[in-house]
């Protein structure tokens, strides 16, 4: 592939994933997590994403009231950890199931006319 | 903490509002922490485990541009106007700086006119270009200013005040756009009638040639005020039509043709004019000793001027007439 085809299939997956982390964090914090274990436990889900992307985005969903965050100070070091909200799951559960929906249609397109 | 470290979530706070600024620090600092733990334990690139210091700056290097990331936590928008606010903020322009172009030059005119010692074309050139110019750089900064505090002080994810509806109605076909340039034509045709219409009362000195005749008026005092008196009413019908295509801006049949047919006339007045005067000009300005063959050159230059103007003005007006019925249909 070419230098320009590289970075237009670039583009393309940075649109795809650009709202898959989102709904991977909702699902990841059912139950508290922190931010650094967040971030290797979407890496190990295949849903990778840069730290500085990560911490600003759970941030943001706290302030839309789908994650709320608490300081545990009783490890050897303070740590922020995230749990999602009862809106948050109703949204994850929304989110997902437009993905899986999202998903049949593209697998539908690609059987046809083939 | 390392010193680096401090340094950079300072550089990162510092560009945040004081009430987030506490918890984002501890939070970086906690993340920092982390994260080079996790380097040293098994380093990214999968080479031998790092000193503290090289897996401080790695990490460093991962979260990137201290202000990129400030941006990121402030939700700062990188650009001055937004692709929400950015339609009304451009339609607003296009509406906002021809007006004020329009009355800042009128003003600055008016004004360099009414209080200048001795008016001359310069002068009133230099007034009116720079305070046009300063009027219409300060509205689209003022605008430019408001829409961007509005649209700064709008929450992230909330709906801008200046976005416009997504509901787009099929009704506003039923109306056919006019052309912008009938409007824009009009105004600068109503200018150019204005300018016309003070020709006969322009002093020479306004020319830089008072000299000549004592700072008279350009045109001959002596053709009698009935040809005046046409002139100003001819020039009034034309402006009226014009006034007529800024209100009214859909082209119609009528329109064109009184437009044509009171062009062709003011035109065929002129000819009369020319024709029939000894000297259209103030008869001191025209250089004296000149023979019968010159007057008469300058003559017919100045009606052969007059008409190519008018075949002109028409075939753009009948142009113009053709592409807004076009557009209309």
């Amino acid at each position: 592939m070419s230098d320009d085809a590289d970075a237009v299939l670039g583009t393309h997956l940075q649109e795809l994933r650009r709202g898959s982390v989102v709904l991977a964090s909702l699902l990841a914090c059912r139950r508290p997590r922190y931010g650094y274990a967040l971030l290797t436990t979407l890496a190990e889900a295949g849903i990778t994403t840069e730290a500085n992307t990560l911490y600003p985005l759970l941030r943001r969903l706290e302030g839309q009231g789908l994650l709320t965050s608490t300081w545990r100070t009783e490890e050897p070091r303070p740590r922020k950890y995230y749990e999602t909200t009862e809106l948050g799951v109703q949204t994850a559960d929304r989110l997902h199931s437009e993905w899986l929906a999202l998903g049949a249609g593209y697998t539908d397109l690609r059987k046809a006319d083939t | 903490m390392s010193t680096l470290t401090e340094r950079y979530i300072a550089e990162v706070i510092r560009r945040l509002p004081d009430g987030q600024s506490d918890d984002i620090s501890l939070e970086i600092a906690a993340i920092i922490d982390d994260m080079v733990a996790a380097e040293l334990h098994s380093p990214g690139d999968g080479t031998a485990a790092p000193d503290p210091d090289s897996a401080e700056r790695a990490v460093l290097g991962r979260l990137g541009d201290p202000a990129a990331l400030a941006r990121r936590y402030s939700g700062a928008r990188p650009y001055l106007i937004g692709p929400e606010a950015y339609p009304v903020w451009a339609r607003v322009l296009r509406w906002l700086l021809p007006i004020v172009g329009v009355l800042a030059a009128l003003a600055s005119g008016i004004i360099y006119v009414a209080t200048a010692p001795q008016a001359e074309l310069g002068g009133l050139i230099g007034e009116v270009v720079s305070g046009t110019l300063s009027a219409l750089l300060w509205v689209f900064a003022a605008w430019t200013l408001i829409v961007t505090i509005v649209e700064r002080s709008t929450p992230v994810g909330a709906r801008s005040a200046f976005a416009k509806s997504t509901i787009w109605d099929p009704s506003e076909l039923d109306h056919p756009r006019v052309r912008p340039d009938t409007r824009i034509d009009a105004i600068v045709s109503l200018n150019l009638l204005a300018l016309l219409a003070a020709v006969p009362f322009v002093p020479s000195t306004f020319l830089y040639i008072g000299h000549l005749n004592g700072g008279e008026p350009l045109v001959n005092p002596d053709i009698p005020t009935v040809w005046l008196a046409g002139y100003l009413l001819l020039i009034g019908a034309l402006a009226l039509v014009q006034v007529w295509r800024l209100a009214r801006p859909a082209s119609s049949r009528w329109r064109v043709a009184i437009e044509v047919v009171t062009d062709v006339v003011f035109g065929a007045f002129l000819t009369v004019l020319v024709l029939s005067q000894d000297s259209v000009i103030h008869p001191d300005i025209v250089s004296a000793g000149q023979d019968d063959l010159s007057t008469a050159a300058i003559r017919w230059s100045v009606i052969a001027t007059i008409w190519v103007i008018v075949i002109w003005d028409q075939t753009e007006t009948l142009r113009a007439h053709r592409r807004n019925t076009a557009t209309a249909l």
